[in-house]
């Protein structure tokens, strides 16, 4: 046994094509665990190969951040995360956890209870608030943030991969926000003193002095009271990512007023939040005062495309109704590099006023920086156009105009539409996207296609659908109306083939869900979700997409697909769906044991902190609300600490 | 049609029809650059047994459709599978397939190099560390706790 292995003789290249075809990342493992010198040549190389050739689309977008020569050991870290999460999207294994963002309860019941003490009149379920959510990862996957926006407050989590902790940062009002909109101060203050015998100033001080120890109930009265029908103030919320080497993140919110800023929110370990305004945009006047005033953040797009001009990040699109008249604007965002408090409004670099008579326009969104998608209600022509963007501005007439095919002359309103990021090079992005419509139809559209839409779906129950979001793989998923139910679908089965805008129509009809999946979010010890609770909003991380945030009232679920080693079970139950309903029935009374313990101890230390309370609900996966096709999960990756 | 001849490593001539030993870039370019030949090209690399191999393949796959410039990694992944013909032709040993990838790597024949890497990768494909390393005759160089830290730090690949 001492002739040297034909195999390690081979060069370099010869062995990165015999990498590059090796199906599984088990085969480049065990490859190098035969000998050091394949053991570092595939921790050096070979783990770049392999994202390259598995995830091409993530590895393009990472080369074109790295400064050269960046460490090696980063590439196997990638691809170890992204075939775990791969693997657990395709398997529907994901650990959720919920989390109260409006207060420190752990169960409606809970709340309701509390409330009843304090002698607060139960509200009803419409007027849990609305949280919006946003997801920034921060190298490549390194650190998670996550911004909600919920009620009147905004909340910052920052986690690390691997951390033991998150840490979570609460901010009050921004330092120059106008006055122009400040209902909740008034009214908070005017309840103040009707309030039980407590000073609600002092309140606020001692808020601020110990900033760690917000959701006390007294606080949580004291503002339920003032949301006689909920402040809503938050109406959007964008992340566009930290500040220099500032612990701060950007972000872009809108509020319930109307305005639309760029806020700096202080993200130093230890330290209260604190958010400051940077900028603001120059809005068209509102004068339109309804309910859905607060859709102008709602539904602003922001299309991050990268310049040579330092702190610009790429382009917003608003749309706003002012009386019977749309408007649609688009601004440049530019991050401002000092937070000196010159606030100029940004004026938009392009304005379009569109005729009142065919519907008032809904929500925009940034395909790509070439054009810009529109959705409006009530519209008997064209309830979903694309303009083209030109560098002076907008072109004035739509150059695409889209319809509901089941839905034809009816006056239809297009809910929201998700452009699709081009998946393993296939997609020019931009060109393809989604809408979803108030009749609960599902289109795919092809800009370079000349038919309507390339692909539907069937039409759902739940509608109309909230929202909808597009992954990088060629998944997507959508929130639908009621009782918080998530459906996954994949493009991949019904429109692959672009050479000729084919639809796989044999495929197609073969499989109507290639893949797809739907569950819904309850809490442990809850028989059923709320039946009429939606899923207002989603985020996914842009990044590795290994955790979706789905805002339902009151909550924001966290799902994390990116499970690590250990997993249970280690066998699917024979008896399939039935099995696994057994178990996730057995996994609805886990409790929060550690905490519980910890509370039993009661050593002065039990806090309330800015952290919502957050039920890690293992085993909770794929529950079988599906309606069009039930699969169990075929196995579930999970992580135990 | 015409006839060029190739020159191996031990000093052996092989004919071979001209547009058969195009499927090689470097024979094609070396012919553009040179213009018409009559002696044999010398290919130092390359024995007679290896060359003769190669040119068996060539030759069976001189009608297929030539390479494109810009081979990206897409279009080789949607080929995952070794047709019939070569897989038979790949039943050689070891030292006969390593010599293959390398004379077509020297020669730049990149479809089979590819069905070369495929078929190495097929014999590294679902084996435990210890069959790739008898398979390949690697020498074990990890210490037993070394071993045992890379089993652990590679276990979330486990039949992924």
């Amino acid at each position: 046994m001492t002739t040297t292995s034909k195999l390690l003789a081979l060069p370099t290249e010869i062995l990165i094509s015999i990498i590059v075809q090796l199906p599984t990342a088990s085969c480049l493992t065990r490859l190098a665990q035969t000998c050091k010198s394949l053991h570092i040549f595939i921790n050096s190389e070979g783990w770049r190969i392999f994202v390259r050739h598995h995830h091409p689309l993530f590895h393009a977008r990472v080369t074109k951040l790295l400064p050269p020569g960046r460490t090696v050991e980063a590439w196997r870290r990638w691809a170890e995360e992204l075939t775990v999460t791969c693997s657990n999207w395709d398997n529907f294994g994901f650990v959720a956890s919920a989390m109260f963002v409006e207060g420190k309860w752990r169960s409606r019941r809970e709340k309701k209870a509390e409330e009843h003490r304090l002698g607060l009149r139960r509200r009803a379920q419409e007027d849990a608030c609305t949280p919006v959510v946003d997801l920034w990862e921060e190298w490549v996957g390194g650190e998670e943030v996550l911004a909600i926006g919920a009620g009147v407050n905004m909340l910052v989590r920052r986690k690390r991969r691997h951390g033991k902790t998150d840490e979570w940062w609460r901010y009050d009002r921004a330092v120059s926000a106008g006055g122009d909109k400040d209902r909740y101060v008034d009214e908070r203050g005017g309840e103040g003193i009707a309030g039980a015998g407590e000073g609600e100033d002092g309140d606020d001080d001692e808020e601020r002095a110990t900033f760690f120890e917000i959701f006390v109930a007294k606080h949580r009265a004291g503002y339920l009271r003032a949301g006689v029908d909920n402040p809503q103030d938050y109406t959007a919320v964008h992340l566009l990512g930290p500040q220099g080497r500032e612990n701060a993140q950007i972000a872009v919110v809108g509020r319930a007023c109307g305005t639309l800023e760029i806020v700096k929110l202080s993200t130093r370990p230890g330290k209260p939040g604190h958010m400051s305004v940077l900028s603001r945009y120059e809005t068209p006047p509102i004068t339109y005062k309804s309910s859905w005033t607060p859709r102008i953040g709602k539904f602003t797009s922001i299309l991050p495309y990268p310049s040579s001009s330092g702190n610009q990040y790429g382009l917003m699109s608003v749309g706003v109704v002012t009386g019977r008249k749309s408007t649609l604007a688009l601004y440049k965002v530019r991050i401002p590099s000092t937070d000196d408090f010159q606030i100029t409004p940004e004026q938009p670099v392009a304005e379009v006023e569109m005729s009142s008579d065919d519907g008032c326009i809904w929500s925009t969104n940034l395909l790509s920086p070439e054009y810009l998608a529109i959705t409006k209600t009530d519209s008997h022509e064209s309830p979903l156009c694309v303009y083209a963007i030109a560098p002076d501005g907008i072109r004035k007439t739509p150059m695409r105009s889209f319809h509901d095919p089941r839905e034809l002359g009816v006056g239809t309103d297009a809910m929201a539409t998700a452009r699709l990021e081009s998946f393993a090079g296939e997609f020019p992005s931009g060109q393809v996207f989604l809408s979803a419509w108030s009749g609960s139809g599902l289109n795919m559209h092809d800009l370079r296609s000349p038919k309507n839409t390339v692909a539907n779906w069937g039409h759902f129950v739940s509608r109309p659908i909230h929202s909808l979001h597009a992954l990088h793989s060629g998944k997507f998923l959508l929130g639908h109306s009621e009782a918080c139910t998530l459906r996954i679908l994949d493009t991949r089965g019904k429109y692959s083939d672009l050479e000729g805008c084919v639809p796989i129509e044999a495929e197609w009809s073969k499989h109507p869900y290639p893949y797809s999946w739907v569950t819904n979010f309850q809490l442990p010890h809850r028989s059923r979700p709320e039946p009429m609770d939606p899923i207002y909003a989603l985020a996914v991380s842009p990044w590795t997409e290994k955790s979706v945030y789905a805002a339902t009232p009151g909550m924001v679920w966290e799902l994390n697909f990116a499970g690590m080693v250990t997993r249970l079970p280690d066998s699917v139950p024979s008896d399939g769906a039935n099995g696994w309903k057994k178990m996730w029935q057995r996994s609805m009374v886990w409790k929060h044991g550690a905490n519980r313990a910890d509370r039993g101890d009661n050593d002065g230390r039990e806090k309330e902190t800015v952290k919502p309370v957050t039920l890690p609900v293992k085993a909770y996966n794929g529950l079988l609300w599906g309606m069009h096709q039930q699969q169990p999960p075929r196995r579930v990756y999970q992580r135990y600490e | 049609m015409s006839e060029i001849k190739l020159l191996s490593s031990d000093q052996a001539t092989i004919t071979v029809e001209k547009s058969v030993a195009e499927r090689s870039i470097l024979i094609k370019n070396m012919l553009e650059d040179v213009g018409e030949v009559t002696e044999a090209i010398p290919i130092p690399n390359v024995n007679e047994n290896v060359l003769k191999k190669v040119i068996e393949w060539c030759e069976h796959h001189k009608g297929d459709p030539p390479a494109q410039a810009d081979d990206d990694s897409d279009s080789r992944k949607k080929s995952s599978d070794i047709d019939e013909w070569d897989q038979k032709f790949m039943q050689v040993d070891q030292e006969m397939l390593f010599e293959i990838i390398l004379a077509a790597n020297y020669l730049d024949i990149k479809p089979l190099l590819d069905v070369g890497c495929k078929t190495v990768a097929n014999m590294i494909k679902g084996k435990s560390p210890e069959e790739i390393r008898k398979t390949f005759n690697i020498q074990n160089d990890f210490t037993p706790e070394e071993e045992e830290q890379i089993r652990r730090e590679n276990e979330w690949a486990e039949d992924r």
